[in-house]
């Protein structure tokens, strides 16, 4: 049976393995490189935001009802790593290898340890309370892949 | 209605809670060295030495649980989704008392006053009660019990016969109980502490805390469930033999000796596949503390010297391993409280600098070619000559007052960006 924890947390890795090409093209300099698979990265974080903030948390905030609850958590830090995004698209257009390699450093302790509360708590909580969106949620990576 | 009563996944507990910890770890560690600079002598040549214990309390009671309990609050929502409950008021109690059990504990052995060597245990015994009530509730409460909380539970259930096994050898010092061989039960004491207790949190911590940061691959499913609760299995099959099956008794030890020196080298293993190319200060730390876990176990497999085994478990793998934690984590928690503050604040003209503002790389790996360098000179004595250890001492304490510094340019750091979001 399909659950919703496997792509979502292959969508993780996906978005990691980015990550490490574009913080390594920081490191050598290769700016034009940096820029294509920034924009390719943030592209990919934006729509796995969008999958989780569109479809999954509405439908587990319904289950759980707490405006104060790990969903409201899990935007805030949403839009923590959004606000990272911008100032590594500026420090990439600036070509500030120090300022940029402090942006990634930030931002991949942030995508770590929130990965880590999602694939821990939230998302085996979506495997048994909304799992009928299981399907929906693949097919929704394959399908923008 | 799903009941979700007690899950948060708010980046628990406030900041000041971890940077108390810290700090007084930091300044454990300068006032640990300075015992190495003033009764060094006294530590080569015995290792049982009022001195040799003082100093051995200094770095496991002191250091090492004070670092151990601030990672471990923060570590508990991100595992289990439940923070501690009324953790300010907890953790003052749990701070304190683990503070002054230490300083009086450590006083009792450098004076051999046995008043102070009971007062010292029996309010460490209290800090260690309160914090193990604390987490246990805690994770009990938790939606999922998890296997990855299992490690970090036995690692702390390591601490009752430990703490039992130390009251024991402190009613006998003091002359309360008479027992004939103290021999087996300092064994006891020192194999629950150093080899459970400490070996298995941070063995559980570094499990999880080595994929999140260096973008390892996640560590072998066996590995990371079971080898653990082996060393656990292991200690208790000790302790039993100790009292009814002795030729039994080494064999369970040697065991733990092998699962670690597996354990270590998948860890390196595993970073060596990372999928971050990077090298930090940080990793610099794991790899020395790895390396030393590695040596210890073949010089204790070849039965070699204690006093060399236990300079590398304490100094190279107890010492090393946990700054390079604190200087993960003290910067992304500095990031992360002010972004959450500006949240709150809705300041959305402000701008909170990056991790590596507050704890500069550089100044990290200054404080590591110290520490390094104290390690190295501290085989040295033990190898070639005692009368280095004065230098070791001095070199241990530039080191720790380099980390106290790191941390409190971090504080400071912190408070600035606070007051800039505050104004």
């Amino acid at each position: 049976m399909e659950n919703i924890s496997k792509p979502m947390s292959q969508d993780h890795r996906h978005c990691d393995e980015i990550f490490m090409d574009l913080e390594q093209a920081v490191v050598r300099g290769e700016w034009r490189k940096t820029e294509t698979i920034a924009e390719h990265f943030i592209t990919a974080m934006t729509r796995h935001f969008q999958v989780e903030e569109q479809k999954l948390f509405p439908a587990l905030e319904e289950k759980t009802s707490q405006a104060d609850g790990p969903v409201r958590v899990m935007v805030m830090e949403h839009d923590q790593m959004r606000h990272l995004f911008n100032k590594l698209s500026d420090a990439i257009a600036q070509q500030s290898k120090e300022t940029a390699l402090g942006i990634t450093e930030t931002l991949l302790v942030t995508m770590q340890q929130h990965n880590m509360k999602e694939e821990n708590i939230l998302y085996p909580l979506a495997d048994r309370f909304v799992s009928n969106l299981a399907e929906e949620i693949a097919h929704s990576f394959t399908e923008s892949a | 209605m799903l009941q979700t009563a007690g899950l948060s996944l708010e980046q628990a507990p406030p900041i000041s809670i971890p940077f108390k910890y810290f700090f007084t770890a930091s300044l454990l560690l300068i006032v640990a060295s300075l015992l190495l600079v003033v009764q060094g002598s006294d530590l080569v040549t015995s290792r049982w030495s009022p001195a040799a214990l003082g100093l051995t309390h200094l770095i496991t009671t002191g250091f090492l649980a004070q670092v151990m309990t601030g990672a471990m609050m923060q570590l508990l929502p991100v595992l289990a989704g439940t923070p501690v409950s009324a953790v300010v008021a907890v953790n003052w109690i749990i701070h304190i008392t683990l503070l002054a059990g230490t300083g009086v504990l450590v006083i009792g052995f450098l004076q051999s006053q046995h008043l102070m060597l009971i007062l010292g245990a029996g309010i460490l015994t209290t800090a260690f009660i309160v914090l193990f009530t604390s987490t246990g509730i805690a994770l009990l409460k938790s939606v999922r019990q998890q296997s990855r909380a299992r490690s970090l539970g036995i690692g702390w259930v390591s601490i009752i016969p430990t703490v039992m096994f130390g009251g024991y050898l402190v009613a006998s010092l003091s002359g309360l109980i008479h027992v004939d061989d103290l021999q087996p039960i300092i064994t006891l004491h020192l194999s629950w502490g150093i080899l459970g207790w400490v070996g298995i949190i941070l063995f559980a911590t570094i499990f999880e805390l080595v994929p999140m940061f260096y973008v390892t691959p996640t560590f072998n499913k066996v590995l990371k469930q079971w080898l653990l609760p082996v060393v656990f299995l292991c200690l208790v099959i000790f302790t039993v033999s100790n009292y009814f099956l002795g030729e039994y008794l080494d064999n369970s030890l040697l065991l733990i000796a092998l699962v670690f020196f597996i354990i270590g080298l998948s860890v390196l293993k595993n970073i060596y596949n990372r999928k971050r190319l990077i090298i930090d200060t940080t990793l610099l730390y794991i790899w020395t503390g790895i390396a030393s876990l590695l040596i210890a176990t073949v010089v204790w497999l070849s039965a070699g010297s204690d006093l060399l085994i236990g300079g590398l478990l304490l100094g190279g793998v107890c010492m090393t391993i946990p700054i390079g934690i604190i200087y993960k984590v003290i910067p992304f928690l500095c990031w992360f409280h002010l972004q959450a503050l500006q949240i709150k604040k809705r300041k959305l003209d402000y701008s909170a600098p990056s991790m590596k503002y507050f704890i500069k790389e550089k100044h990290a790996k200054y404080q590591y070619f110290l520490h390094l360098s104290a390690l190295c000179l501290f085989f040295g004595a033990l190898l070639i000559s005692s009368e280095l250890i004065i230098l070791v001492g001095v070199l241990f304490t530039c080191s720790s007052l380099y980390l106290f510094k790191n941390i409190l340019y971090a504080y400071i750091a912190y408070h600035e960006e606070q007051n800039i979001l505050c104004s």
